[in-house]
C-alpha cells in the first residue's frame, strides 16, 4: 500500500504491519524490552563464548566468593562461577519459554480455530473444557502435572504449555468469530477452499497481532513458571543451570553469602520486565485503540 | 438477581465435576506403583497384589473415576495419605485454614496498596506519584514471588533483624509473607485500576458532573470508581488463583505450615492422595472465589441486574399477554 508524504510530495509505503512498527519503535519502553531480550537471546545463542569459564567448572578453592574481578557475580558452593551459570541459564530459560509458547500456540490456536469456525455443539464443549481447564489456577496446574510426570525439561515445557493451552484457545477464537463473518472468508468458500485451508490459510494469518501479544506476554509467564518449578524441584535438575534451580540451592546459603540469591533472582526479573514492556508495547502498536 | 446466583452455581457443578476429572486422571497417569508406596520396597508380591486389590487399581479407569467422584461428593473422602495413613481430608482440613488466612491477608494488601495507588496514579497522571507507582508495579510484575519472598528475607530478617524469616507462631510470622504475596499481586491490580480509572474519568458523564460543580472527590468517588472497578474486581478474582498458586511457593520459602507447603512436600515423598486432595480443594477455592467475582459484578455492573429484571417482566407481560387471551 502507498500514500502520497503531505510535506515531501513522496510516496509512502504503508501497511498494517510497517505501521505497527513504527508505532513500536516510538515507545522507548518496548524497545528497550527489544533490546533487552535481543541481549539476552544473544547471551543464549553465545553463551559458549561470553562465558568467562565452563558452568560445571567447579572450583573447591575459589567457593562462595563475593564478586570479584577474577569471578564478577561471586562463585557458588561449588566454586562454580555464578555469571557463567547465569549466561548458561539464559539458555534454559528462553528455551522453555519459546517451545512451551509455540506448543500452546499450535495447539491452543488450533483448538480456538475450530471451536471459534464451527461453532454450535463444537464451539460449547470445546470452550466448557477450556473453561474448566481454566478453573485450576496456571501454576497449580503446572506444579501438579509436573509432579506427576517427574522432573525435566521436556515435562516442564509440556506442564507449562497445557496450563496456558486455554488462553490462546480464547484469544484465537473470538478473532475467529469476527473474521469469518467477512467477505473474503464467504468468498473462500465460495470458490470451493476446504474447511482447513480456510483456518490455516485465511483466518489463522489474520489472527496473527493477537496471537504475537498473547505470546509475548505469555513467555513472560512462562520463564516465571518454568523458574518457580525448578525452585521447587519439580523442573530442570542440577547441575544445569537453570536460574530458578540456582536460587533454590542458594537458598540455604542466604545468611552467610546472599550474592547467590541476588544475581539469578535479577536475571529472571531484567527478562520478565523486558518481556512485558516488550509485550505491552506490541499491544499498543498492533492495537492503538487500547492505549491510555 | 436470585436467578442470576442460582445460574452462576448451577454453572459450578460441571465445571468442579470437570476438574476432579482432571485431577483424578493426572494422578491416573503417574508412574508408580501406590501398593508399594503404601507397604515399602521390601512388601511380598502378593502383599501387594492384595493392596492393589483392596486399593480397587485393577479397575478400569471409568469405574475408578466413578468411585473418585462418588466418594469426594457424598462422603467427602479423599482417600488416605501413604505417609501417615490418616483420611486426607482430615490432614488437609487441619492445614487449610492457614493456607486461607495468608490468602485472605496478602488479597487485603494487594487491594488496598493497588486500588488506592491506581486511583491516584490515574487521577495525578503524570505526576511524580504516577511515574513512581507505575515503575514499581512494572518491577513488581516482573520479580518472581518466591524471589520476592527470598530478598524480603535477606533484608528484613538477616540484615536489619526486624522480622521473622520462617514459620508460623505469631502475627509478627505473618508479615513478610502476607506482604510479599500482597504487594506482588498488588502490581497488577495497581496497572489494571489505573488504565480502568484513566479510561472512566475522561467519559462524557465525568465531564457532567464536574460541569454541575461537584466536588472532585466525590466525582472519583461516587461517580469513576464504581464503573472502574469491573474489570479491576475481575483481575482481584484472576490475582487470587496466582495467590493460591504462589502460597505453595512462599509457604515453602517461609517455611509456613499451610496447605501449599503440604502439597510440596507430598510431592517429593510421592504422597499422591495428599496432592490430589490438595489441588483440587485450591482449585475449588478458587472457582468460588470467581463465582464471588461473579456475583459482585451484578452488583457493580447494574447492566446485568437490569438484563435479569427485563427478562422478568417480558415473561410477565407474556404471561399476562396469555391470560387475558
Amino acid at each position: 500500500m502507498q500514500k502520497a508524504h503531505a510535506e515531501t510530495g513522496k510516496t509512502v509505503k504503508t501497511g498494517f504491519w510497517r505501521d505497527a512498527w513504527h508505532r513500536l519503535c516510538k515507545n522507548k519502553g518496548a524497545m528497550l524490552g527489544l533490546f533487552l531480550l535481543l541481549a539476552l537471546i544473544l547471551c543464549a545463542l553465545f553463551a559458549g563464548v561470553l562465558a568467562p569459564y565452563p558452568y560445571d567448572l567447579q572450583d573447591y578453592s575459589h567457593t562462595f566468593e563475593g564478586p570479584s574481578a577474577l569471578h564478577l557475580l561471586g562463585t557458588d558452593n561449588f566454586g562454580r562461577d555464578i555469571l557463567s551459570r547465569i549466561i548458561y541459564g539464559a539458555r534454559i530459560s528462553l528455551l522453555v519459554g519459546f517451545s512451551s509458547i509455540i506448543t500452546a500456540i499450535i495447539v491452543g490456536g488450533l483448538l480456538g480455530a475450530i471451536s471459534g469456525f464451527y461453532g454450535g455443539r463444537v464451539d460449547n464443549a470445546l470452550m466448557r473444557a477450556m473453561d474448566i481447564l481454566m478453573s485450576i489456577p496456571g501454576m497449580l496446574m503446572a506444579i501438579s502435572l509436573a509432579a506427576a510426570m517427574g522432573p525435566g525439561l521436556a515435562n516442564m515445557v509440556i506442564a507449562i504449555a497445557i496450563a496456558d493451552i486455554p488462553g490462546y484457545a480464547r484469544v484465537v477464537r473470538s478473532s475467529v468469530l469476527t473474521i469469518k463473518d467477512q467477505e473474503y472468508i464467504e468468498a473462500a468458500q465460495c470458490i470451493g477452499a476446504s474447511d482447513s485451508r480456510i483456518i490455516l490459510r485465511h483466518i489463522i494469518p489474520n489472527c496473527i497481532a493477537p496471537i504475537i501479544v498473547q505470546a509475548t506476554l505469555g513467555m513472560a509467564g512462562a520463564i516465571l513458571s518454568a523458574s518457580s518449578l525448578s525452585f521447587l524441584g519439580l523442573g530442570i535438575q542440577p547441575p544445569t543451570p537453570e536460574w530458578g534451580s540456582m536460587l533454590s540451592a542458594a537458598r540455604q546459603y542466604i545468611m552467610n553469602y546472599p550474592h547467590m540469591c541476588i544475581f539469578p533472582g535479577v536475571a529472571i526479573m531484567i527478562t520478565i520486565f523486558a518481556l512485558n514492556m516488550l509485550g505491552d508495547g506490541l499491544r499498543d502498536a498492533l492495537d492503538p485503540r487500547l492505549k491510555n | 438477581m436470585s436467578k442470576y446466583i442460582g445460574k452462576r452455581l448451577l454453572m459450578m457443578i460441571p465445571v468442579l465435576l470437570g476438574v476432579m476429572i482432571i485431577v483424578f486422571t493426572i494422578n491416573f497417569l503417574t508412574p508408580g506403583d501406590p501398593a508399594r508406596m503404601i507397604l515399602g520396597d521390601g512388601a511380598t508380591p502378593e502383599a501387594l497384589a492384595q493392596v492393589t486389590e483392596e486399593l480397587g487399581l485393577n479397575d478400569p479407569y471409568l469405574v475408578q473415576l466413578g468411585r473418585y467422584i462418588g466418594n469426594v461428593v457424598f462422603k467427602l473422602d479423599l482417600g488416605e495419605s501413604y505417609m501417615t495413613g490418616k483420611p486426607v481430608f482430615e490432614e488437609i482440613a487441619s492445614r487449610f485454614p492457614t493456607t486461607v488466612k495468608l490468602a485472605i491477608f496478602s488479597v487485603s494488601i494487594s487491594v488496598l496498596v493497588g486500588v488506592s495507588a491506581g486511583i491516584i496514579s490515574a487521577t495525578k497522571q503524570y505526576s511524580i506519584f504516577d511515574r513512581i507507582a507505575t515503575s514499581f508495579s512494572l518491577l513488581g510484575v516482573s520479580m518472581p514471588t518466591f524471589w520476592a519472598g527470598l530478598m524480603a528475607v535477606l533484608i528484613f530478617s538477616v540484615k536489619l533483624g526486624w522480622l521473622p524469616a520462617s514459620g508460623s507462631y505469631g502475627p509478627e510470622y505473618w508479615v513478610l509473607p502476607s506482604f510479599t504475596l500482597g504487594l506482588h499481586s498488588s502490581a497488577t491490580v495497581m496497572r489494571m485500576t489505573r488504565s480502568s480509572m484513566l479510561e472512566v474519568i475522561r467519559a462524557d458523564y465525568i465531564r457532567t458532573a464536574r460541569a454541575k460543580g461537584q466536588k472532585e472527590k466525590w466525582v472519583i468517588i461516587t461517580h469513576a470508581l464504581k464503573n472502574a472497578m469491573i474489570p479491576v474486581v475481575t483481575v482481584i478474582g484472576m490475582q487470587f488463583g496466582g495467590l493460591l498458586g504462589g502460597s505453595l511457593l512462599i509457604e515453602t520459602v517461609f517455611a509456613i505450615p499451610g496447605l501449599g507447603k503440604y502439597i510440596i512436600d507430598s510431592i517429593s515423598t510421592r504422597d499422591y492422595p495428599v496432592v490430589q486432595g490438595g489441588v483440587l480443594l485450591l482449585a475449588i477455592s478458587f472457582s468460588l472465589v470467581n463465582l464471588l467475582v461473579d456475583i459482585l459484578y451484578a452488583y457493580l455492573d447494574p447492566r446485568i441486574k437490569s438484563q435479569y429484571k427485563a427478562a422478568k417482566k417480558k415473561k410477565g407481560g407474556a404471561k399476562n399477554a396469555e391470560s387475558t387471551c
